[in-house]
């Protein structure tokens, strides 16, 4: 039923953003697949199979190629290589195999979707050739099974999905999520508002503090970006990110265990519009993990930023969450190509299990 | 590998529209001294200091944040040898010279200008030179970085490899020699 509302719509010219949405299927049938992770197999291996074998040679790197497993980032492709294949070379139905497999991983594509979308609103909107839908990169690396090691790589500017499979369990991190224009635009008759989610939860929490929790939440310093970025870029380490987690008197701001029930049921809202954009059963025990009592009692919330009050709209207002494996970042920027307008900046990850613990 | 992300630290702010580059620290290390070249993002200082910078106060404050010392502790003189600052980007040209019988080759560097202010701020320390030989670089390396919970670094490195004289004792012999000629001539009647 789905399939074929999809080539309705592929038919019909559905008014999807050009190079956003593929002008074909996949023709990838997982239909016998029973679990969530028997369908991201048989998507990441129907969607190798879509690829000539110099195409593949590209886009399956091997588990071993640790320094490409690393080469994520927030900066447009053009500034900074990325590991595995580029969407704009790949044809409608390689494109939409692709997708697929990242539909497979992710409970919420809206995000990949807007993302990607907001990149080729900046190519039409005085960005140029250096941004746009179609340079964004994915890679499977090692061969998908339900037991093995393997991953999947997915990005481009502004975003970077790094799933690691190891012994029938997802790691979903490190994941960067990006996005100029912050605010909802309109795309080739399509309209888009990523990270809406995930920038409304996170300012809830703020904006639900008090006077004197806010006070102490706040954090010294300024931020002009996050702090946990792509600091292992190319390395095949996650060394380099780990050294930048606040450790001893550098975490600080406000325990969540000693706010109100119903302002740690604000910051699980914030967690979970980062987690729960995977898939199930893959974001499901995480977010258990992440907002038990005991994590509570060792997970901070903090903020900075020039307003008396973290504002969105105010450049160098940053939020964040630092738990004993959550670790989520908010950073607001001055727009690049949109001059008048702050953009958002965010980081999601597991300071235990970046990479599936394997690098 | 780590070549690489050298590079890309300087890359990544090649771009004028994404100028999210860290400090740049380049160290040229002799057995005499320490040359340095210091390049800082403009908006990274201006987010530190609150202001455009000025030579004058970039001047003072490398000489407040920016910092060598021997192991144990005691600083070595810096020569501001000169400023420039560009629309993006300072290039501060710097000399470190070690205290009266320490070494240049061992020492710890710290560098605040940025990141005293601003938390999420990297300072990338390069070397011209191949730490473990002293022998020059086709392009610097990086040899570690700063940042919020790394503030100094030590390094040592060795001496750089001695040029042989023998090609110059050869050309001054050969001018005593020739000058030595020159006077027998002109004695001979």
């Amino acid at each position: 039923m789905n399939k074929l509302l999809l080539v309705l719509l592929t038919a019909c010219g559905s008014g999807a953003a050009d190079d956003v949405t593929p002008d074909a299927s996949s023709g990838v049938d997982c239909s016998a697949a029973t679990t969530e992770l028997d369908r991201a197999v048989c998507q990441a291996n129907g969607f190798l199979a879509s690829l000539s074998s110099t195409e593949r040679a590209t886009a399956n790197p091997a588990m071993t190629d640790t320094s490409s497993r690393t080469k994520w980032s927030n900066l447009p492709t053009q500034m900074v290589p990325r590991a595995g294949i580029e969407m704009g070379a790949l044809t409608g139905t390689q494109q939409a195999a692709a997708l697929d497999m990242m539909a497979s991983v992710l409970g919420d594509t809206s995000d990949l979707t807007g993302i990607r979308a907001a990149d080729e609103y900046l190519a039409e909107n005085g960005g140029g050739s250096g941004y746009g839908a179609g340079l964004y990169y994915v890679a499977v690396f090692g061969t998908p099974s339900a037991t093995g090691e393997w991953a999947i790589m997915f990005g481009g500017h502004h975003l970077a999905y790094n799933i690691a499979f190891a012994g029938g369990v997802a790691y979903p991190t490190p994941n960067h999520v990006a996005v100029e224009p912050k605010a909802e635009f309109e795309l080739a008759g399509s309209t888009y508002e990523p990270l809406a989610d995930e920038g409304g939860t996170i300012a809830a929490v703020f904006d639900a503090l008090t006077t004197g929790e806010l006070a102490a939440a706040k954090l010294s310093g300024q931020f002009s970006d996050v702090v946990v970025g792509p600091a292992e870029y190319g390395t095949g380490s996650s060394a380099a990110a780990k050294a930048k987690f606040p450790t001893g008197a550098n975490r600080t701001g406000v325990l969540v265990s000693s706010l109100t029930a119903d302002q740690q049921a604000l910051v699980v809202a914030a967690i979970e519009s980062w987690v729960a954009d995977f898939a199930g059963d893959i974001s499901s025990e995480l977010i258990t993990d992440y907002t038990t009592p005991t994590a509570f009692e060792d997970t901070y919330v903090g903020w900075a930023g020039t307003a008396a009050t973290p504002d969105v709209e105010v450049s160098g207002t940053y939020m964040r969450i630092d738990g004993p494996r959550v670790w989520i970042e908010v950073a607001c920027q001055g727009g690049v190509v949109i001059r008048n307008a702050t953009h958002y900046h965010t980081i999601y990850r597991d300071k235990q299990n970046d990479y599936g613990n394997q690098l | 590998m780590l070549r690489i992300v050298a590079l890309l630290a300087l890359l990544a702010g090649s771009a004028e529209a994404h100028d999210v580059r860290g400090e740049a620290l380049l160290l040229d290390i002799t057995d005499d001294a320490v040359i340095a070249e210091l390049h800082v993002p403009v908006a990274q200082l201006a987010l530190a200091g609150g202001q455009a910078p000025t030579t004058e106060q970039l001047a003072a404050d490398l000489h407040d944040h920016v910092s060598l010392e021997t192991p144990t502790g005691v600083a070595f003189t810096l020569h501001i040898e000169g400023i420039a600052i560009a629309k993006s980007e300072v290039v501060c040209s710097l000399r470190f010279v070690p205290p009266a019988s320490a070494s240049a080759l061992h020492f710890i560097v710290r560098d605040e200008l940025v990141l005293r202010a601003v938390i999420n701020a990297n300072v990338f320390v390069f070397s011209h030179r191949d730490l473990a030989t002293g022998e020059p670089l086709d392009a610097p390396t990086l040899v570690g970085d700063l940042h919020y919970q790394q503030r100094s670094l030590e390094i040592r490195a060795a001496s750089p490899p001695q040029k042989p004289r023998w090609p110059w004792i050869a050309a001054a012999i050969a001018v005593l020699l020739g000058a030595f000629a020159v006077h027998r001539t002109k004695e001979l009647p």
